[in-house]
């Protein structure tokens, strides 16, 4: 197994290897017949990663401990669809996951651009395929996820308990599907630097890219709040982590990238700007890799100190270098064709949403990595608490909630007053009325930001809303068809700006569901016999009895409460506790009742064995809006890159060439 | 040209605001990182405290860390085990909190016992890549060093 596995590794580093030389040699006259060669060593190192990745998940799954992998993070006991995620568990496993996504991205890549780019095309293999080379390289001479143990153990240590759940099966590989896409509009920037092409071509290739991978990134993040709020039983769901704001500080700069690159291709500016951001956000993406992996970071993901820190500093100073000089070098070229005409346009719009995602994006990295710093000016290693971050976050993202808003409704260069007159008067009737609640809500202890935020949500809806009315009204009165029709037409004929807007309305929820947990989320200790009530927050809790059951992995503690809200019974909450025989591992088991408005989330502290239940209980209001915003902005995402049938027409066509302003 | 110099204007406000910002909202957030050898028994200032979990603080820690007592626990320095501290605490406790775990938790300092923020617990997790020697107990017979040394590498 151990060698099969490895030797799958070694061949699929040469095949990566090969295929950045023929890439690169192709280029040369003459010689454009090494690019099939290269485009078949893609084909190739994607088959054999395959390989090493079926090995590791045979290996797994038939429990063959003589491998330290598996003997680490699988049992005899552990679920067959355990035994298969068992592959992120470890360290050597999940960079395993990273090279096979890597090669499969690629395949895709080559795949979809047999025809088009084929300037571009050498340049994008070589770029993958060299970080194909180092993630090749680490799995096969520096972490081998197909170590090999002696003596050989009876059993495997198992897998955490924390990571036995269905979050922790798809968290991991949608986070490093968003990471391994990033690296394709990575590889087409290079791409359009080193061969002068520094038209809109490029952009055109990687919009769907970019956008599939953000989404992905996004749906990791949002999961992976969701199981820190399901399964670590604190009753939050974010903690600015290092690894957390790892996977964020990318998200940010790829969702300004989105943005920018709008108006490179409508107005032929920020060429530069975008050569930097997709930079920075691939090298964030490594550098969210580099956290995890260095040990240089506390953090209650703490994966142990490993030597793989200097190798992916590495990589990432040879990133931000080489296209550095690449930038340095094609100054001329990457000139803006157009000026900034006025303060109020959708570019201007744009560079602000831009400033803020970044800067918010530069916050979250210097309190990351303050620790790091202050170590090394100073003796003392001085964190920098939450506090920090909400502080930072809460007025940016009110901001960018603002210009969500703002931005779609702006025209293009310059915005005449009438007109904006004209568009944001009834979005700013119906924030006026919102005030007045939203100030009574928040009087009684609540923050005053919280106010603000809400009426900003409202104010933006409505201009998203505005924004969906123009559009059906014109094609209802131009078109004479019928309203239905009407919304059909837009998503058909302007996906990706409706699309966009259905992003912008996911985002206005999570951020409502968002500030309301922050402000309003209240919490209470109870210990209940049996018969016994507790009031928290106008919930009534009683304990109705205790359970205890035994099965051959684990013990089982947990307690059934009926909670009442005022005289009416609203639900029955059964927490638990469960102990792992394997590990000794205590797991707790929340229970949650959701309804739209409020989360009842109840934790189960422990059970004395003379029936006294100790539960906490976290009343954490709208968080299900938190979850809905993700699920709507991935609807939205998936709207704006549905293929069309017109996106088989020449990719230089420019898109939406439709009446209406895009977005 | 003036819109340019109007823009590089704006753009300097921008960051400047951006700057204080930050600044404004790191003041009140700084934490020293620290261990149980770097605790000062007369500073009363916000630390964080990291290191391992003595034995000795009773069965069910988690509903200890409910009573109106707390859960009082010994921390000890994880490279000189001599030097400990003792921590009061009232809060959620982590699952994976239990005798030689590696943790974090913020307090201070009141009266030589270190007075633990609510909630602020936190384990370090030791199964999830771990690459260093195995944790006693555990069924890994031998640290991947010498795996890897073992295997020819």
């Amino acid at each position: 197994m151990s060698l099969v596995g490895r030797v799958a590794l070694l061949l699929a580093f040469a095949a990566a290897l090969y295929a950045v030389c023929a890439a690169l040699w192709s280029r040369r006259p003459g010689q454009l017949r090494f690019m099939v060669s290269a485009e078949r060593a893609v084909y190739g190192m994607a088959a054999v990663t395959t390989v090493a990745v079926i090995t590791m998940w045979t290996a797994l799954l038939t429990d063959q401990f003589n491998l330290a992998d598996v003997a680490g993070y699988s049992s005899r006991t552990l679920g067959d669809r355990y035994k298969i995620t068992a592959l992120w568990g470890s360290q050597a496993g999940s960079l395993l996951l990273w090279t096979w996504l890597l090669s499969l991205v690629s395949v895709l890549v080559v795949v979809t651009n047999r025809r088009r780019n084929r300037e571009l095309m050498p340049i994008v293999v070589a770029v993958l395929m060299a970080v194909g080379v180092f993630f090749t390289s680490v799995v096969s001479f520096i972490t081998s996820p197909f170590e090999t143990l002696s003596p050989v153990p009876m059993d495997g240590r198992g897998l955490n308990p924390l990571l036995q759940n269905a979050y922790m099966q798809s968290h991991p590989p949608l986070l490093y599907i968003g990471y391994v896409g990033l690296t394709v509009p990575f590889a087409f920037a290079v791409a359009a630097l080193v061969t002068r092409r520094l038209d809109t071509a490029w952009i055109t290739s990687i919009r769907r890219w970019t956008t599939v991978s953000w989404m992905f990134l996004g749906v990791g993040i949002v999961l992976g709040s969701r199981w820190a709020y399901e399964e670590l039983g604190w009753g939050g769901y974010w903690a600015w982590d290092p690894v957390e704001n790892a996977a964020l500080m990318p998200w940010l700069v790829a969702t300004a990238f989105l943005h920018s690159i709008m108006v490179q291709e409508r107005r032929g500016m920020l060429k530069i700007w975008n050569m930097v951001l997709i930079t920075l956000t691939f090298s964030l993406a490594l550098f969210g890799t580099f956290l995890v992996r260095s040990g240089i970071l506390s953090s209650v993901h703490a994966f142990g100190e490993s030597t793989l820190g200097p190798y992916f500093l590495a990589l990432i100073v040879a990133v931000l270098v080489g296209v550095f000089a690449l930038l340095i070098t094609r100054l001329p070229l990457l000139r803006s064709q157009n000026g900034l005409e006025s303060y109020i346009s959708r570019e201007a719009i744009f560079l602000y949403n831009n400033l803020l995602l970044v800067g918010l994006a530069f916050a979250v990295f210097w309190g990351t990595i303050f620790p790091v710093l202050s170590a090394a000016v100073r003796d003392d290693k001085i964190t920098v608490g939450q506090g920090f971050f909400n502080q930072v976050a809460g007025p940016i993202g009110l901001a960018l909630l603002l210009f969500t808003g703002v931005g779609p409704l702006i025209p293009w260069r310059k915005a005449s007053g009438r007109e904006l007159r004209r568009r944001f008067a009834v979005p700013l009737i119906v924030a006026v009325i919102v005030l007045v609640p939203s100030l009574m809500l928040t009087q009684d202890g609540g923050n005053w930001w919280a106010a603000v935020a809400f009426v900003l949500a409202a104010f933006t809806l409505t201009c998203i809303a505005g924004e969906f009315w123009r559009g059906m009204a014109v094609r209802h009165q131009s078109g004479g068809i019928s309203w239905f029709g009407a919304v059909g037409q837009m998503f058909v004929r302007s996906r990706r700006r409706y699309g966009g807007y259905i992003a912008h309305v996911g985002i206005v929820l999570m951020i409502v569901g968002i500030v309301s947990q922050g402000s309003f989320s209240s919490q209470g200790d109870l210990a209940l016999r049996t018969g016994q009530d507790g009031t928290v927050s106008g919930y009534t809790f009683v304990n109705e009895g205790g359970t205890r059951s035994r099965d051959p992995h684990k013990m089982s503690v947990g307690v059934k409460l009926a909670v009442y809200e005022g005289p009416g019974r609203i639900a029955t909450l059964e927490p638990r506790v469960d102990m792992f025989t394997a590990q000794m591992q205590r797991s707790t088991e929340v229970a949650i009742d959701s309804t739209p408005f409020r989360d009842v989330y109840v934790v189960l502290v422990g059970l004395t064995p003379d029936g006294l239940a100790r539960i906490s209980v976290f009343i954490n209001p709208m968080m299900m809006w938190i979850w809905t915003g993700g699920i709507v902005i991935v609807i939205g995402a998936l709207i704006a890159v549905w293929p069309s049938r017109r996106a088989r027409a020449p990719a230089a066509m420019p898109e939406g060439a439709d009446a209406a302003p895009r977005g | 040209m003036r819109s340019r110099s109007r823009f590089a204007i704006a753009l300097v406000l921008a960051t400047a605001l951006g700057a204080w910002l930050i600044w404004t909202s790191i003041g009140g957030s700084l934490e020293t990182y620290t261990n149980p050898s770097g605790l000062r028994q007369t500073d009363t200032s916000t630390y964080r405290l990291n290191g391992m979990v003595n034995a000795g603080y009773g069965s069910a820690p988690a509903e200890q860390a409910q009573t109106a007592a707390g859960l009082t626990f010994v921390v000890r320095d994880k490279q000189n085990s001599a030097s400990t501290v003792q921590v009061k605490y009232h809060g959620s406790v982590p699952d994976p909190f239990a005798v030689d775990r590696e943790i974090v938790v913020t307090g201070h300092m009141q009266d030589g016992v270190f007075i633990a923020d609510r909630g602020s617990l936190v384990t370090l997790c030791p199964s999830k890549f771990m690459e260093k020697g195995a944790a006693k107990g555990t069924a890994m017979p031998a640290t991947s060093k010498a795996v890897k040394d073992s295997s020819g590498q």
